[in-house]
């Protein structure tokens, strides 16, 4: 009876609740391990964390999102690394890349991205500081998701805007951001927001973020210079006017560890330094090739030896030993904006008339200067008047994959020339621009599709168009399932087929 | 009505107590024996006089004595034999025979709940298999056994080795999102069935594990019954729409102690395995075999797998008086599977006591079981963890004989190292490391309490409460021994380990009254109840790289301070309750025509902060015996009609709506919000449901027939529709959607002795057309894509099943329709995003089962002949061995020359680099499903139990998955690598499923 007496009350208790007992049961549907909105917003940490979940995509460097965003497409597009993997045949340089790696970006970083705007604009109004600062960050993803694809939603519609679109909404979206920031730093130069240690780029010093979306303002001036002159000039002329970097302590370099390229390359080795800035930095003496490169582990004809693009490796791990990982350790910060960059663009805006506060040849110099000194590498001045040395021919290694050697394809040397024609001064200046941005490849891919420059070695095998570089990454093909009309409408916007071959909006 | 033979049973027992109570009463005494038709005498037989509350019970031969008035009349009674009524007449020796009771009109069949009700009366199909057909082959997941034999169920094994889970599907997946899978009910109360067979899919999946039900010993299962349609299970409210397997344990006997054994060994073997070459090798310094002809080393994968086998033994102990039986049992099951280093083993104790007290009022029915299950590597697919790449893709020119010796000692780190020199692309690594050096275990302690409590107020009505407890906890641990690939140790180059320990634990109990009321023509049965349901479920564990020394495994081991996406704590909880109040009501006319009315109402967490946290679902039923109604021709025996309709409905996924959805992400070492897209109000997701059917006999019930045809229709499905990224949410929940499930269930019966022989016999057939009628309203083109492998996958849209695949992939043809070839002279693989090809759906189109059993003179022979229909399966197995040159169909090209094209010919290997590998054209590597199997056969002998004193021994061999007789497909279309919704029909190194032989050993004294 004792038991009956217990059965009758549970079942009693439970008759309560279900009159009573709303509250019981949103405990009980409480997930262990989340958290809500009201204790998200302790310590600011629901801003904060919006912050950070942005810099993650701007950024990249935790692996997997390093590794799709930025390793496969720009690293590889760059010519600055290439993959090891004998399974990795269908890839973006062969220009036959399966479905995940073509949606990743889409897929995995632009939902983030818009969830990260949407719950900071749940908390703060569009001026907030905050948002300005957000802002800034959301710019530098959706221009490298722009430059990936070309046409881009930026309404949450899930329609895609043109790439033209894309650019001027992002260029206004630094402006207010910067027209509200700016004011703010001037009048606070030591303002500091949020929680410092959650920044891993700035640590929350506004200064530093105003001045690099001054600074982003200008790499989106000079992508855009030859499709829209008149709007890139008026840009890029107020950026430099209002401050872009020029010191290295202020280059954007992110301290998230495990460094992304170090998972990629070194941890895991799917990633070896690539023929193509291999055969240039050797052939100029660039102390900058033991900088940017380890020595191989398999002893070769040099110490730091690149793997030709595209070839089709036989086994991994010995692919590992004979070229060269990148030389980084699990603390390296991710470096995304140098001065040294700066100083490239400056110079290419100068050689185009801009005023740009300094000659194109004095910017052009100060730019290797400040590439040598972030890197530690001496004899900046000797490398600036060598006007002789030219890309080496490359030799691969012994038992190496792919072709065994390659003429040199360029024939530009380093010290400046005035009397050389404006294309040759724009292959000059974007050369080293490109040795520069090493190891940001969507920066040296961009380069590489905008002027043609620096030139690369052929394919072998031959891509599966027969072109050296893609000029963009196919749409997610899932789109053209799950989000019909408006893929067909982006296509359209893209002017041509949704292959790797229709050109950027930018591209010359 | 409810008319037990149990019943009687229990009431006659009743009187013998009593008898004890009234020595000296006796007038007359009259004594005999009970045999049965074949002359052996019954132990155990009920004989009570009638009106009184006398009676006893035959001693071991069969006699009794009792004492009553001349006048009397006895009922003698015994399970399985039709009651007798005697009038004594006067007479002193009353020798009774009683005969086997093949009367269905009086079967009594467990239902919903545990509610015993009369066979005729129920409007829907249950389907009821014997504890003879779940023991006699014996697996190591008792579902497994079930397979074939019951219709309108698909049942598919995991490929994960032994211990592996099942996939019980009923009348067709009919939830987009949900889980698809069967409830389980354990004498009346549903349990927890956490099947871990469930794997995201695809590449870089972990390994899936075991569930639940298979903790159960299947010898302590009296009997299973099937119910397939939503009409049966709507008591059960929320999970009922997927169908319900309800399983009876045993319990203790009247009578004498009586003990059991049983053994049950067999030993296994691949079943079906993929066709390999060996006579081309590799090229020197490559992995892959493109080699020469005659550089094949003779390598054959088949010799790394060993010997399975599956040894399980059991004893039970059932004994009793009238008041009291006790049921015990212990059980042992170890297994071991092809791959070194997967086992499972099980031990079992079960204990059952049934008391009746108060002159028999109260009955309290309490049991206690305990089950210790370890199990240790299950691998059903994919790159990880899998030993099957390395050995499958092994280069065809090197030794084998190299890499058995898998580990070699490295005297400077002072370990045991890994030997692979074969390249490590799709993560391979030597196969015997990745068995025995990446170790997976799982460790758990389950047990059940459960009482019930049950008094009989009046004759007409009884109140019966029960309670069950039910606690698994399990610890797994994951041991990476150093020099693994760094990508499995979190970097660290001194190995990975992970412990992670959860608690999985329901609390259920009920109260009900139950009536049952006969009036003139009409009778009443009704049940009123309230339920309480509680789950808990919670992991707690740390992972991560050692920080050194090498293959120190303790949580104090992990190097914490190196960031890094796997160091870190996993922790998960979830609970969920459920309160219910329903209602059943079953009427009856002339034991001729019945009508079934029930309803529940269902209070759910599930649905906190929505407008509307508790939904209704009904069922109502009709059922006719036409054969009592009007005069059938004499051969026809039996005929029943029936039809219901139900309404059940389930909640939203389990904390879909709370306000606590900012997980941690341990890659960004943030909490981020939810990027699903969550709507402001919530249905249920509501299966309506049709059923008709007929249930008939001929000669005499020689031949029996029950067909059902069904008609599900699930609305307002709770679904992902994945939203263009721009809007912040991957994907949007909406509710939509009406996948219907049309079928036909049939089931043809033959049970006929000619002499001494016997022969039964059955057939099933089911059927089922899965169709997605809507989708989205709004949007009538809507499409969902569900996953795949690259390249081909499911596309969900309306008109379609939830089975269709898709393939992304052609090879580009030029402007004569002739393939076209890129700068190197290849075919070109292209993707054809917007307009992929619809190649079938992944559903059957019809399952078949023939079991059947032939009885001679003790000797019993039985074999189950399997078939599905229909359908279509992916190998990217098949494509990788293509790639690398290992299959039987890269050689066969290779001899004949290479691959024709309109410029000549194309060699196998650059054919198969564009055919084949990660990224196939896939049109090359789908298959029909179709196959045809001899799924089980034995054969053993009943030792006459005159030649061992009165013993029972039964001495049999088995065999599971003996034949095919037929397939497409270079794998076992039925094995299946996930136990969810998707995922099906898709082979990514699976692990083959198993043939095995064996034998049992039954004994009872």
């Amino acid at each position: 009876m004792k038991k009956l007496f217990i059965y009758t009350a549970a079942v009693l208790s439970a008759l309560v609740m279900t009159t009573s007992c709303a509250k019981l049961f949103e405990d009980i549907n409480r997930p262990g391990g989340k958290t809500n909105d009201e204790e998200m917003n302790r310590d600011g940490w629901a801003l904060m964390s919006q912050i950070q979940a942005l810099e993650n995509q701007a950024f990249p460097e935790q692996e997997n999102t390093y590794q799709m965003n930025v390793d496969l497409i720009g690293n590889y597009c760059a010519r600055y690394m290439t993959h090891t993997q004998p399974k990795w045949t269908t890839n973006f340089v062969r220009m036959n890349a399966p479905e995940g790696w073509l949606s990743y970006p889409y897929r995995d970083c632009l939902p983030k991205v818009s969830t990260a705007m949407r719950e900071l604009g749940l908390r703060v109004e569009k001026d907030n500081p905050f948002y300005c600062w957000a802002q800034i960050i959301h710019a530098s993803v959706m221009l490298r998701l722009t430059d990936t694809y070309g046409p881009f939603p930026i309404a949450d519609d899930g329609s895609y805007a043109s790439q033209k679109e894309v650019y001027y909404f992002l260029l206004d979206n630094l402006d207010h951001a910067t027209g509200i920031l700016g004011p703010m730093v001037q009048a606070d130069p030591s303002l500091t927001m949020g929680v410092p240690a959650k920044d891993l780029v700035y640590a929350g010093k506004m200064a530093q973020w105003v001045r690099y979306a001054n600074s982003l303002k200008l790499r989106i001036a000079v992508r855009m210079r030859f499709a829209d002159p008149a709007k890139a000039q008026a840009v890029a002329e107020a950026a430099v006017q209002s401050g872009v970097i020029t010191a290295n302590e202020d280059n954007c370099t992110i301290g998230f560890m495990p460094n992304g390229q170090y998972k990629t390359s070194v941890e895991w080795g799917d990633s070896r330094a690539c023929a193509d800035i291999e055969s240039y930095l050797t052939g100029y003496n660039d102390p900058r090739l033991t900088l940017y490169f380890k020595p191989t582990a398999t002893a070769g004809p040099r110490a730091v030896i690149g793997c030709p693009a595209s070839a089709s490796i036989g086994d991994n791990p010995t692919a590992k030993g004979l070229y060269s990982a990148a030389n980084v350790e699990s603390s390296t910060r991710g470096v995304w904006m140098t001065a040294a960059e700066m100083f490239f663009c400056r110079a290419e805006g100068a050689l185009a008339g801009w005023s740009m506060g300094g000659s194109a040849k004095e910017l052009y110099d100060d730019g290797i200067r400040a590439s040598f000194a972030q890197w530690g590498a001496s004899g900046a001045d000797t490398y600036l008047a060598d006007a002789t040395s030219l890309q080496a021919n490359y030799v691969n290694a012994d038992g190496g994959y792919g072709r065994s050697a390659y003429p040199r394809v360029s024939t530009i040397t380093i010290a400046w020339a005035e009397g050389d024609s404006d294309e040759r001064k724009l292959e000059r200046i974007i050369t080293q621009k490109w040795l520069a941005l090493f190891p940001c490849g969507d920066e040296g891919w961009n380069e590489i599709r905008r002027t043609g420059y620096p030139q690369v070695f052929t394919l072998s095998p031959a891509s599966v168009t027969g072109a050296q570089i893609p000029n963009r990454v196919p749409f997610d093909p899932k789109e053209a399932v799950n989000n019909r009309e408006n893929y067909q409408a982006a296509v359209q916007l893209l002017g041509g087929a949704d292959d790797y071959l229709t050109k950027m909006w930018w591209q010359r | 009505m409810f008319k037990s033979k149990h019943l009687l049973a229990v009431l006659s027992a009743a009187g013998v107590l009593c008898l004890s109570a009234m020595t000296g009463y006796a007038q007359h005494v009259v004594r005999g024996t009970v045999t049965d038709g074949g002359g052996e005498s019954l132990i155990g037989a009920g004989i009570f006089v009638v009106g009184t509350s006398t009676g006893t019970t035959t001693d071991l031969d069969g006699n009794y004595e009792l004492s009553c008035d001349e006048n009397a009349t006895l009922e003698v009674s015994y399970i399985g034999m039709a009651t007798q009524t005697i009038p004594v007449a006067g007479r002193s020796v009353i020798d009774v025979v009683l005969q086997n009771d093949t009367d269905v009109l009086n079967e009594v069949v467990v239902t919903a709940l545990g509610i015993r009700r009369a066979a005729k009366a129920l409007s829907y199909n249950v389907q009821k298999v014997d504890s003879g057909d779940l023991t006699t082959v014996k697996s190591t997941n008792v579902m497994s056994t079930l397979a074939g034999k019951v219709a309108g169920v698909n049942i598919n094994t995991s490929s994960a080795g032994v211990g592996g889970a099942t996939r019980v599907v009923m009348r067709g997946p009919k939830s987009i999102e949900q889980s698809n899978q069967a409830l389980y009910v354990i004498d009346g109360v549903p349990i927890t069935n956490r099947n871990n067979g469930e794997i995201s899919g695809g590449i870089y999946a972990t390994q899936p594990g075991s569930e639940g039900i298979a903790d159960l010993n299947p010898e302590d299962i009296e009997s299973i019954s099937v119910l397939s349609g939503p009409a049966a299970a709507a008591l059960y409210g929320s999970s009922a729409a997927q169908g319900v397997i309800m399983i009876t344990t045993k319990k203790g006997q009247e009578g004498k102690i009586s003990v059991s054994l049983a053994n049950n060994t067999s030993f296994s073997n691949a079943f079906v395995m993929p066709e390999f070459q060996n006579t081309y090798g590799n090229r020197p310094g490559e992995t892959m075999s493109w080699g020469t002809e005659g550089t094949g080393t003779g390598f054959e994968p088949r010799k790394f797998f060993q010997t399975g086998y599956d040894i399980q033994n059991s004893v039970a102990l059932t004994t009793g008086n009238a008041k009291n039986q006790t049921y015990l049992s212990l059980g042992t099951d170890n297994a071991r599977g092809i791959i070194m280093g997967n086992t499972y083993d099980r031990y079992n104790a079960a204990f059952r006591n049934t008391t009746s007290m108060l002159d028999d009022k109260l009955t309290l029915d309490v049991s206690l079981s305990f089950t210790k299950e370890k199990d240790a590597n299950m691998m059903a697919q994919g790159q990880y963890f899998n030993p099957l790449t390395g050995l499958y893709l092994f280069p065809r020119g090197e030794d084998f004989n190299a890499v058995r010796a898998f580990e070699v000692y490295d005297p400077s780190r002072e370990i045991y190292v890994q030997n692979w020199q074969y390249g490590n692309d799709l993560y391979k690594q030597n196969p015997y490391w990745v068995a025995k050096r990446m170790d997976r275990t799982n460790n758990k302690h389950r047990y059940m309490v459960s009482g019930s409590l049950k008094y009989q107020i009046t004759k007409w009505l009884d109140v019966t409460g029960r309670v069950r407890w039910d606690d698994a906890i399990s610890q797994s641990e994951n041991k990476r021994y150093a020099s693994t690939l760094s990508i499995f140790t979190a970097g660290s180059p001194y190995g990975f380990y992970a412990q992670s320990k959860t608690d999985d634990q329901s609390l259920y109990g009920d109260l009900m009254a139950n009536i049952n009321k006969t009036w003139e023509n009409f009778s009443l049965s009704s049940n009123i109840g309230t339920s309480y349901a509680y789950t808990h479920y919670e992991v707690n564990g740390f992972q991560g790289g050692l920080r050194g020394p090498s293959n120190v495994f303790s949580p104090n081991a992990i190097d914490y301070r190196t960031a890094h996406n796997d160091n870190r704590p996993s922790y998960s909880k979830t609970l969920h309750n459920t309160v219910a109040v329903f209602a059943n009501v079953e009427l009856g006319w002339k034991s001729m025509v019945y009508l079934t009315l029930t309803g529940r109402e269902d209070w759910d967490s599930a649905l906190s902060n929505t407008s509307n946290y508790a939904f209704f679902y009904p069922s109502v039923g009709v059922s006719g015996i036409i054969s009592q109604m009007v005069k059938l021709p004499d051969w026809w025996s039996y005929l029943k009609v029936r039809a219901s309709w139900a309404s059940v409905g389930s909640p939203i996924p389990v904390n879909a709506s709370s306000p606590w959805n900012w997980s941690f992400s341990s890659s960004e070492y943030d909490y981020s919000a939810s990027t699903v897209k969550y709507p402001e109000t919530y249905l249920p997701e509501r299966t309506n449901s049709w059923e008709v059917g007929i249930q008939s006999q001929w000669l005499g019930g020689d031949l029996t027939l029950d067909a059902t045809w069904y008609k599900s229709n699930t609305y307002n499905q709770a679904l992902y529709r994945p939203i263009s990224a721009s809007t912040g949410y991957t994907s949007e929940l909406y509710q939509s959607g009406n996948v219907q499930n049309i079928g036909l269930e049939l089931s043809l019966g033959v049970n006929k002795t000619w002499g001494g022989f016997g022969w039964h016999s059955n057939f099933t057939y089911s059927m089922n057309r899965n169709k997605i009628v809507e989708l989205d309203p709004s949007d009538p083109d809507k499409i969902i894509a569900k996953g795949g492998l690259d390249g081909i996958g499911v596309i969900l849209k309306k008109g379609g099943t939830m089975g269709d695949m898709y393939d992304y992939t052609t090879i580009a043809l030029d402007n004569e329709g002739n393939a076209a070839l890129d700068s190197n002279g290849n075919i070109i693989r292209q993707t054809i995003a917007d307009n992929p090809i619809y190649r079938g759906s992944v559903l059957p189109k019809a399952n078949l089962g023939w079991n059947n059993e032939f009885t001679f003179k003790g000797v019993n022979l039985g074999f189950l002949i399997s078939a599905r229909l229909g359908g279509i399966v992916i190998s990217q197995t098949q494509a990788m061995l293509d790639a690398y040159g290992v299959s039987k169909a890269s050689a066969d090209m290779r001899a004949a020359g290479g691959f024709p094209v309109n410029t000549g010919t194309i060699s196998a290997e650059q054919f198969y680099s564009v055919v084949g590998g990660s990224s196939p054209v896939w049109q090359n590597y789908i298959y029909d499903a179709t196959n045809v199997r001899l799924q089980e056969a034995h054969i053993g002998y009943n030792i006459p139990s005159k030649w061992i004193g009165g013993k029972q021994l039964y001495v049999g061999v088995t065999g599971n998955n003996l034949l095919m007789l037929f397939k497409r497909a270079p794998f076992d279309p039925e094995a299946v690598a996930s136990t969810g919704t998707y995922y099906q029909g898709v082979d990514y190194f699976m692990q083959p499923s198993l043939r095995s032989f064996g034998f049992n050993v039954r004994m009872k004294f």
